[in-house]
């Protein structure tokens, strides 16, 4: 029997009773699994929190009223996840002070490109650490993710003009940031 | 911060407003400049992502394997799934079921507390009364009147709140949207239990801190420390109000098995906070006490740590050599770690590396672990053994998958074998 989860967007099954409920199931692992890309960046625990994340929706699916989008949903999980992560992970950093995992190597593009793009990738990661959590996934979600205010507010759970207020506070400090990197400065052109 | 131009922090980097501000603005032009990179940047990296091998790793987790490191969750997905469906459907027929106008569990609006009538927004609609509301209770209860709160309750002027032992309660001040400063953040703070802590005021945000640790995680609150004047504390201070005396207390009163689980939340609460005495002392304690062996491991291995920060590495090792070589093969990865950390002797520390690296560590910590290993060999006078390793590690470093730090690591051992 395929049980259907409604949303904005229509039905979701989320039993597996044919192909097309598999497939649509499919569909929120791969969505809970780039959402939780977006928000962890390059960590070498994504693979364990997106199983975390896709542990909790399951768990609170039954919670789930069906009276917003189910992505903003799993977006809400994704950033507790994310959020409960990185205490722990600060402290096991403390003890081992161990680096990050590095990108994946791709082989399009001569290497010096490649290489350059996953330099640049990595010091987009560190601005975006050096944020205040909540501003780091305001201008994830806005202007990385292109999402609009109204459902940022719904994952973040607060009003639109906290996103708002948050969102500029995080672009002023973000272009700081950008500004005085090397390898953004270069080509953010003219200095002001 | 510069005072620049901040038309290009109020809009979107598809805005035609923008597009045309940036015309004659040159600091917004630039702004937009490096936005407009760090975007392509982004959808580049995605793309990247899709393209490798992480994409791979995740084709298995979409097909439901577990891929948990080290982790072997083990998760019957087909089971979670047949339990999801029978609660979808008890939710879809209690909607059926259930009246139009009342939303299922919706949170107490802020002027519930006071005696208002309740309001009917949605949880993240724009607030019409300021004050404190809850955000999250984890690791244990707070209560109000001797009820429990939860997130999204409101707390009014006079509130008393206890938090338990363990208990992180983090509140934030919510105003008018009329009355918010253009650039203001939201005050937010994390009480940490075993707390009391006073709602004071209705008109700005001040606490009372009776008992315990206040931590203002953002904005700006008045804390006052029991019935000394308030004073404002920034984001990223903390206020604490005898939180080594409540640790004895707590000690004092151990009295139930679940004492052990709350006593263990507190050293980490205290661990968090940085406040190494109390954790060591609430350790301790539940070691003299605890009986489950799970969590005698767990505290002996967090108290090992401290014990190292500390200097006392020889009490440290007691602790660590059975966990690491012995009974707990659940703790005893990071129990060799910090066992071979521990060691002076070349040889000693080559030979703990060697046994650390025997449990089968995830490949970071393997890497730092194998440049460790050839570090103690060389500090040995093995030069041959390190340079063997050296070697070994070299496809790694050549494919880039070794951890940074390991990486600095390795090209320091470099440096010393070129040398000898």
């Amino acid at each position: 029997m395929a049980i259907a989860v409604k949303d904005r967007s229509g039905a979701l099954p989320v039993g597996r009773a044919n192909e097309a409920d598999e497939a649509r199931w499919d569909d929120l692992v791969a969505t809970v699994h780039r959402q939780m890309r977006s928000l962890a960046g390059p960590s070498r625990d994504l693979e364990d929190l997106t199983q975390s994340a896709l542990e909790q929706v399951l768990r609170a699916l039954d919670g789930f009223r069906g009276d917003g989008e189910l992505s903003t949903f799993t977006y809400r999980i994704c950033m507790n996840v994310v959020l409960n992560h990185r205490r722990w992970w600060r402290r096991w950093l403390l003890r081992f002070d161990l680096g990050d995992a590095p990108d994946p190597v791709d082989s399009r593009g001569g290497p010096r490109e490649v290489a350059l793009e996953r330099e640049r990738t990595q010091h987009l990661h560190a601005c975006l650490e050096r944020l205040a959590p909540a501003k780091r996934f305001a201008v994830i979600l806005a202007d990385l993710e292109e999402l609009p205010a109204s459902r940022i507010a719904e994952i973040m759970e607060c009003p639109e003009a906290t996103v708002r207020s948050r969102l500029r506070q995080a672009r002023r400090e973000l272009t700081e940031l950008l500004a005085s990197d090397a390898l953004f400065a270069d080509r953010g052109g003219p200095r002001s | 911060m510069t005072s620049r131009c901040s038309f290009a922090d109020d809009h979107a980097l598809g805005s035609s407003a923008l597009a045309e501000h940036a015309t004659t603005c040159e600091a917004c032009a630039r702004a937009v400049a490096l936005r407009s990179l760090a975007k392509q940047t982004w959808s580049a990296a995605k793309g990247r992502d899709d393209r490798t091998a992480r994409s791979a790793r995740e084709r298995r987790l979409m097909r439901g394997v577990s891929v948990g490191r080290g982790r072997k969750r083990g998760l019957a997905w087909s089971a979670v799934l047949a339990i999801v469906a029978v609660a979808a459907t008890c939710m879809m027929l209690l909607r059926h079921e259930a009246p139009p106008s009342s939303p299922p569990s919706a949170p107490q609006p802020l002027a519930a507390s006071n005696g208002a009538a309740p309001a009917t927004t949605a949880p993240h609609a724009a607030p019409k009364t300021r004050g404190f509301r809850v955000v999250d209770v984890r690791g244990g209860v707070a209560r109000r009147r001797g009820a429990a709160i939860t997130a999204g309750d409101a707390l009014a002027a006079g509130d008393a709140i206890d938090v338990e032992q363990g208990a992180i309660v983090r509140v934030l001040w919510v105003i008018d949207l009329d009355e918010r400063d253009d650039g203001g953040v939201e005050p937010e703070v994390e009480i940490v239990g075993p707390a009391q802590v006073d709602v004071g005021d209705a008109a700005s945000p001040l606490l009372v801190l009776r008992r315990g640790v206040a931590r203002v995680t953002a904005g700006e609150v008045a804390i006052a420390r029991g019935a000394d004047a308030a004073r404002d504390v920034r984001s990223g201070s903390r206020v604490e109000v005898d939180s080594i005396a409540h640790a004895a207390a707590a000690r004092s009163t151990i009295t139930a098995p679940d004492d052990s689980a709350a006593l263990l939340r507190a050293a980490e609460a205290a661990l968090d906070q940085g406040d190494r005495a109390s954790a060591e002392a609430t350790l301790r304690t539940l070691l003299d006490h605890a009986r489950d062996p799970d969590t005698r491991a767990r505290a002996e291995l967090r108290l090992a740590e401290l014990l190292l920060a500390r200097g006392a590495s020889d009490e440290a090792r007691t602790l660590l050599e059975p966990l690491a070589f012995g009974r707990e093969p659940k703790r005893g990865a990071d129990a060799a770690w910090l066992y071979a950390r521990s060691l002076h002797a070349p040889a000693d520390r080559a030979s703990a590396w060697a046994r650390y690296l025997a449990t089968s560590p995830p490949p970071a910590m393997r890497s730092l672990a194998l440049v460790e290993r050839a570090s103690a060999l060389l500090d040995a006078g093995d030069a041959d053994g390190a340079r063997a390793i050296v070697t070994a590690l070299e496809p790694d470093r050549a494919s880039g998958s070794l951890a940074p730090v390991a990486a600095d690591a390795l090209r320091r051992l470099e440096a010393r074998l070129g040398d000898d």
